[in-house]
Parts: structure tokens; C-alpha cells; sequence
């Protein structure tokens, strides 16, 4: 039986939250919003006791899984959202491309560049993007995740990458202008 | 049959979708051979595609490298701990059977195959099992009021724990919260 088979039957025979099979690999979807373990196994946490309390809403038994996603998703883009305004006083507006965060989890420059644009999405090209090329889900999976048609799921990873393209561009040549008026100091 | 830039840009996400005919692949070629401005927009699309493949590889994460399981920020309750260990030192009981209190804190080593957990109540323990850097090193947390069941290895019916082989047992205590 498929992971998403199994935990969706968890779901269905109530067991506790704890015992979900996969629930590591929820865990490994979280982390890929909200980038600290730490807050991944929290929102998942979080995500699996509210599936639990609300099982019965689900009426469609054959899209467990994806509900699930969705949930842990929602969740992550909540703790974002309480994490923002906690330390909204501290974060400056535009990180210095030379700067090496203590928390950086890329071993590339480049892929901190992504990574720093894809904070930076809507929620909808954000869950889109994330779901397409850190887990690699074809577009109808992302569909029903995102509760949308697979032609729109497409419609916002396009739109998301040409954002982090241009995000991306914007502050190579913000850099570029900062080092020239340096130069000439 | 030659395209314009708004099409070309569809071609672009197409082909990094991987979901480009042939055809229009070369039609694509051809377009961006003739156009710096769309050739441009292609190569940092590449680069951004790049810096995914990137980031995903680096956030792969590992089922045994982390060592914290639970937020010690939400302590809301005293869990004992039952730490598996190699101990040398340290008193060793070598009955078939050794009995855990999990209300009790003290420090010894279990080799017994089988731990049984004696509450003094009719409360039920969730055994937990946490890795260390050391292979030979586990830590279990007891939760209390939670329904029975184990996972990492443990066998446990929330009474007791089947001890893995190459590990021995020693109680310990630690805040932690339980996980329903």
C-alpha cells in the first residue's frame, strides 16, 4: 500500500496523530515552507491533530491525502505568518547577496537567491511553485491539493517563476549599482 | 512557422515542464537565436529552474540527523525519559524482565530483553523513541495519557518496551509535552 494509502486509512480508523505513516513525509513537505525542522514538526503537529479532530469532513475517502497536504500547508503559512510578525522589527528589507546567514541551508549562493525570491511569493505561486519543483508533484496532485483546476496550478508556477526571475534580477542589479557607488566613494 | 515573443515565453515553461513537442522545440530554438531580449529571459529561467533542482537536493532531510524531536518552548508536562544506552560504570540488571517506573527518576542500565513500565496508576505510557549521533545511544520518552503504541524501533504496548538488541536501559527525566 502507497504511503498516502496508508495514512489516509490511519486517518480513517482514528488513529492518533503520532502513529500517521507518513507522516515523515509530511514533515519533509513542511520543512520546504517554513525551512527549520523545528517548525515543520509543529505545523505538522498541528496539522495532523486538526485532521484528526475534523475527519469527518471529509467526504471524498479517496482524496485523503491530498487534504491532508493542504492542511499541513495551511499551517505552515500560519506559522509564517506568526513568525513575520514576530520579528517584523528585526528583518531589514533587502539582504546583501554576500551576506552568509548562520541559517542558511543551501550550500549554493544560488540556491539562497531561490530560496530568499521564493519567501517573497504570494501563497498561491508559493504552495504552487514548492509543490511542483521541491516535491516534484505533477500538476493534477497539485490540483487537488490547491483545491484548483490543473491549468490554473500551471498558470501560478509560471507566474511564480517569472517572478523569482524578476526579483532575482532586480536585486543582482540593485547589488551591481550598490558595489558601483561604492567604487566611486 | 515563426513565433513571437508572447508564444516563445509559453515555450519557455513548457520546455522546462518538459511537455515541448519536437517541433516546437526547434521552433523555440530558432526564436531565441534571433532574439537577445527572449534568449535573455531564457537563460535566467534556466537559472532559476537550476537553483530549484539546488535547493531541493539540499533540503532533503534526514530521518537520523536531528536530535530534537519536541519543543522544549511548549513544556507543559514531566515525561520520564528512558534513555538506552551503553553504559560501563553504571549498575547492570540481567533479569529476563526489568521494571521501569516512569514516575521515579534513577540511573541504571537495563539489558534485559523486555522493560516493563509500572505506573502505581492505571495511566498508560507512549513510548517515543529519539536517535542520538550515537547508533548505540536511544532515548525514549514516556507520555503520559496517551493511547499505546510505539514506533523507531520500539515494541511497545505503552506497559512496556521489547529493548533493541545491542542497547541497554537507563532511566532518566526531562520536561517535554506530549503529542496527542
Amino acid at each position: 500500500m502507497v504511503i498516502e494509502e496508508r495514512a489516509g486509512q490511519d486517518l480513517a480508523e482514528s488513529k492518533p496523530p503520532t502513529e500517521y505513516a507518513g507522516r515523515n513525509r509530511l514533515v519533509q513537505l513542511a520543512y520546504r515552507f517554513v525551512w527549520d525542522r523545528a517548525d515543520a514538526e509543529d505545523a505538522v503537529q498541528n496539522a495532523l491533530t486538526l485532521a484528526h479532530q475534523k475527519r469527518s469532513d471529509l467526504r471524498d475517502e479517496s482524496k485523503r491525502w491530498s487534504w491532508l497536504c493542504r492542511i499541513v500547508v495551511r499551517q505552515c503559512f500560519l506559522l509564517r505568518r506568526v513568525e513575520q510578525r514576530r520579528t517584523q522589527r528585526e528583518r531589514s528589507s533587502l539582504p546583501a547577496i554576500s551576506d552568509r546567514r548562520a541559517d542558511s541551508i543551501a550550500s549554493s549562493e544560488r540556491a539562497e537567491l531561490v530560496r530568499w525570491a521564493m519567501d517573497r511569493l504570494p501563497p498561491q505561486q508559493r504552495t504552487a511553485i514548492t509543490l511542483r519543483h521541491l516535491e516534484e508533484m505533477p500538476y493534477d496532485r497539485i490540483a487537488a491539493i490547491m483545491e484548483i483546476s490543473p491549468s490554473t496550478a500551471r498558470v501560478h508556477v509560471r507566474a511564480a517563476r517569472e517572478a523569482m526571475r524578476s526579483a532575482i534580477m532586480g536585486r543582482d542589479r540593485d547589488y551591481q549599482l550598490t558595489a558601483r557607488q561604492r567604487g566611486g566613494e | 512557422m515563426n513565433v513571437n515573443c508572447e508564444r516563445a515565453c509559453d515555450m519557455m515553461h513548457d520546455r522546462l515542464d518538459g511537455i515541448l513537442s519536437d517541433a516546437d522545440d526547434t521552433r523555440l530554438d530558432a526564436h531565441l537565436s534571433s532574439c537577445p531580449a527572449c534568449d535573455t529571459a531564457f537563460a535566467q529561467l534556466m537559472d532559476v529552474d537550476a537553483g530549484l533542482c539546488e535547493l531541493r537536493t539540499a533540503t532533503v532531510l534526514s530521518e537520523v540527523s536531528h536530535r530534537r524531536h519536541f519543543p522544549l518552548r511548549r513544556v507543559s508536562r514531566i515525561a520520564a525519559g528512558v534513555v538506552l544506552a551503553v553504559g560501563v560504570g553504571l549498575a547492570v540488571r540481567t533479569a529476563m524482565v526489568s521494571r521501569v517506573d516512569p514516575t521515579e527518576l534513577h540511573s541504571a542500565v537495563h539489558t534485559a530483553p523486555r522493560i516493563e513500565l509500572t505506573a502505581g496508576s492505571a495511566e498508560r505510557y507512549l513510548p517515543i523513541v529519539e536517535r542520538t549521533d550515537r547508533p548505540d545511544v536511544h532515548i525514549v520518552w514516556l507520555h503520559r495519557m496517551l493511547p499505546a503504541g510505539g514506533k523507531d524501533g520500539s515494541a511497545g504496548d505503552g506497559a512496556s518496551l521489547q529493548r533493541p538488541a545491542g542497547v541497554t536501559l537507563e532511566v532518566g527525566a526531562r520536561e517535554t509535552t506530549p503529542r496527542v
